[in-house]
């Protein structure tokens, strides 16, 4: 027997409990109710059938629910133990068959309104709902314990991001145009598909509460990050207990951010406040202020995952820095650094240091500001710089400083003229300047090199850095080893990049033999040189292209050469280019005289064709004998392979190969 | 008329030079200190990516570089290492065609000698790596 009702739009859920007219003696009822209109629900072709002793098996179906947006096809709930007595209808023991079988209980009592539903859709997962339903007044609480994120995240808005993992436990309360909820969820994992913004195992609490005025919502947050992993490109956070708190203000176009406060613990504090458009799905305007940030925790934390790979991937810190930034009209329109006693140390490298920094850097987009920069002392390849300030006007797009002193060592390298900014093809910048006098001592011994004498000074005539090549107009004269070395037509190609090319011409004149010689422990050699090195081409620091000429300089001066140096430069001259040493005649001197010594190297291919003082039969001459005891040395191999030449004068000066006199 | 006999001789030399240069190839073997500092800095590298190309996270691009292809493939506190990686071989390769162009002196065969690299670096790849193909979409190999 059947008994068909049909009912075309009911306007309540609780209407599908209408009248269903039965008779007692039938073994099972249907009754077909067809559809549901609500606003925020609609079901399709909805049908009840009880069945069973005394008709307590109920079987709902509906061929669609259609609830925000999200469309659900044959779901089916059934319930063996349905009990429908006077105003209250109850179901412990149904199972609602939906994206498979979740076993669902159930309350509802039609005079009041007030309902209860339980759902355990997993064995530790409850989602209870209980409230009232009765129009503006209708109030819903909802208690959960465990439950599966993945499961709402078709309800959450399309985004670039899923959620993977997660569950969450707790309650959301619902008081007519009022919400509130305290959550802590744990082991949330999202991604989006390229894996630039993704987090694991992320727990925390979260808590909410917001209020619909009008179109609007009303609403305030808080948060506590405690668990768990985030990769924001180009950011990685670790939780550290991080809290969130804002409030603000959503209507469909856009969400405002007021009072916003982000404690990031162990590094400080940070106040925000801002503007969202949603249609552009940019930020429209932005303030943000820091308390002062302790430096080492922001650079462990936040700034080190981001520096790997660069020269800034191992550094010691230490200090505090402030930070405001303000957004206007969706970009940057002022930036404020503030560093107070900030220091930094590259740890295992070394290869800088700069300790005591404090300074203010206002940038403006639209307004030239002037800034400080200030240390109490550095280092750069282990040399050490002391205490400088730096006054600098800020463009928009660019730096100046018109003077600075960087003392170094017992000297200083003085800047004047200092100007720096972008343009499209990349940075510039340019400066003048001088070396006041530095110990050649002090700076090789500071650099580990071979302890040299003299001092480095000179004039820096205008350095130009652009389109990633560092020029230098004029001349740069540097002197060392009590002569003079010019440096001209210096151009540096890429100079930070992985095979930097370097081209010069280089002048040295009446260098001191002696004080050379003893540097690199060649033996010794009196006298005066004079080096010209010119079409001078390094690519990654190694020489490629050069036209060397070495020569004994001009004049009236005490020309004399050790034995040991004489070995020394016929082993340069290669095997088979034996000097023409009388070798018996070797023995009983230490010293010999020369009247004239050269070598000249043209390197191309990476073979230097050598050259002498003059012509020799079959050879040429690099040392030409004067005065008694006199000696020459003669080369004869004129094509030397570059690495070869190099080897052997590293066995010569870093061996310290000892001469064998024969 | 000896100036039109000298335009023709100069004509004839420039016409012979064009076809030397269209016969010429460029050496892509070739060996200089910068082409040696870049290739060395790529292989030192090599072992840190090799696991990446084999994930799929990292791919070789059709013009002769590495992209990321998809992070999720590594874990996250390594993927900001993997930009920076994919950042640095990106520079060398790119440097290395420079360069490699450089030494031929003929710096406008640079495009050239970049797209015959990707097409070796897609011939030199391990079965199961990603590469894009004309298209720009990614295939697995």
């Amino acid at each position: 027997m059947r008994c068909a009702f049909a009912a075309a739009a009911l306007s309540a859920v609780a209407a599908a409990a209408c009248a269903a007219a039965f008779l007692e003696h039938a073994r099972e009822l249907s009754v077909t109710i067809g559809d549901l209109e609500t606003p925020a629900l609609s079901a399709r072709a909805v049908s009840l059938k009880f069945s069973g002793t005394g008709f307590r098996a109920l079987t709902l179906d509906i061929d669609r629910v259609s609830m925000a947006g999200r469309d659900w096809r044959k779901v089916r709930l059934t319930c063996p133990d349905f009990i429908a007595a006077g105003e209250r209808i109850t179901c412990s023991q149904g199972v609602l068959h939906l994206d498979g079988q979740i076993p669902v209980s159930f309350t509802y009592t039609t005079g009041s309104g007030d309902f209860t539903v339980e759902l355990k859709p997993d064995a530790d997962e409850t989602w209870r709902i209980a409230g009232r339903i009765a129009g503006g007044k209708t109030t819903l609480q909802v208690k959960l314990d465990q439950a599966r994120l993945t499961r709402l995240a078709s309800w959450l808005p399309p985004s670039e991001s899923k959620i993977t993992a997660g569950r969450a436990s707790g309650t959301i309360d619902v008081q007519g145009t009022g919400v509130t909820a305290h959550l802590q969820i744990d082991d949330v994992a999202f991604a989006d598909t390229g894996g630039l913004h993704a987090g694991e195992k992320i727990g925390g609490t979260l808590n909410v509460e917001a209020a619909q005025k009008g179109a609007d919502w009303r609403w305030s947050l808080s948060a506590e990050w405690r668990r768990g992993e985030v990769f924001w490109q180009p950011f990685f956070l670790a939780a550290t207990g991080q809290r969130l708190r804002v409030q603000g203000a959503s209507s469909g176009a856009n969400t405002s951010f007021r009072d916003g406060v982000l404690e990031l613990q162990g590094i400080g504090t940070i106040d925000f406040n801002a503007q969202l458009n949603h249609s552009k799905a940019e930020l429209e305007t932005l303030q943000v202020r820091s308390s002062r940030l302790r430096v080492p925790a922001l650079y462990e934390q936040v700034l080190k995952p981001l520096l790997q790979q660069t020269s800034l991937s191992d550094l010691r810190t230490e200090g505090e820095a402030t930070v405001a930034l303000t957004v206007a009209a969706a970009s940057i329109a002022s930036v404020d650094l503030e560093l107070h006693d900030v220091s930094l140390e590259d740890q295992q490298q070394r290869r800088f240091a700069l300790y005591g920094a404090n300074g203010r850097i206002p940038w403006r987009r639209e307004a030239a500001s002037a800034g400080e920069f200030v240390f109490k002392s550095a280092e750069f390849l282990k040399v050490p710089i002391g205490g400088v300030r730096i006054p600098f006007r800020l463009r928009s797009n660019g730096v100046g400083v018109t003077s600075v002193r960087v003392p170094i060592l017992d000297g200083a390298l003085q800047l004047r003229d200092f100007a720096a900014g972008t343009t499209d093809d990349g940075w510039r910048w340019r400066f003048t300047g001088e070396l006041e006098p530095i110990s050649m001592v002090q700076l090789t011994r500071a650099m580990g090199m071979p302890e040299m004498h003299g001092s480095l000074s000179g004039v820096i005539p205008e350095v130009r850095y652009r389109r990633q090549t560092l020029a230098m107009d004029g001349t740069l004269v540097v002197g060392v080893f009590d002569g003079m070395v010019r440096a001209s037509k210096v151009e540096f190609i890429e100079p930070f990049g992985r095979a930097p090319r370097f081209h010069a011409d280089i002048d040295m004149k009446a260098l001191d033999l002696e004080l050379l010689t003893r540097t690199f422990d060649f033996g010794t050699i009196t006298g005066r040189l004079d080096a010209r090195v010119s079409g001078l081409e390094l690519v990654d620091w190694q020489p490629v292209r050069f036209d060397a000429r070495l020569e004994s300089s001009d004049g009236n001066y005490p020309k004399r050469i050790s034995q040991r140096a004489v070995q020394n430069i016929s082993a340069l001259g290669g095997a088979g280019a034996a000097a023409a040493i009388q070798r018996s005649f070797l023995r009983f001197f230490d010293q010999f005289g020369y009247q004239k010594i050269g070598l000249s190297c043209h390197l191309n291919n990476a073979v230097c064709e050598m050259d002498g003082v003059e012509r020799a039969p079959q050879g040429y001459v690099i040392v030409k004998g004067g005065g008694i005891p006199a000696i020459s040395v003669i080369g004869y191999n004129r094509y030397v392979s570059w690495r070869e030449l190099v080897e052997r004068l590293k066995r010569i000066t870093q061996e310290n190969v000892k001469p064998i006199v024969k | 008329m000896l100036h039109l006999t000298w335009l023709r001789v100069a004509v004839f030399t420039i016409l012979l030079g064009a076809t030397a240069l269209a016969a010429a190839q460029a050496n892509l073997e070739i060996n200089t200190p910068a082409v040696a500092a870049i290739q060395k800095s790529m292989q030192d590298r090599h072992a840190q990516l090799l696991p990446l190309y084999s994930s799929g996270a990292v791919g070789l691009t059709r013009d002769g570089g590495v992209a990321l292809r998809d992070a999720n493939a590594v874990p996250l506190a390594q993927r900001a290492q993997v930009n920076a990686l994919i950042a640095a071989e990106s520079q060398d390769r790119a440097a290395l065609y420079r360069e490699i162009a450089r030494a031929n002196a003929r710096p406008e065969w640079e495009s050239d000698i970049r797209a015959t690299f990707a097409q070796r670096w897609i011939d030199k790849a391990q079965p199961g790596w990603y590469y894009q193909n004309a298209g720009g979409a990614w295939v697995r190999k």
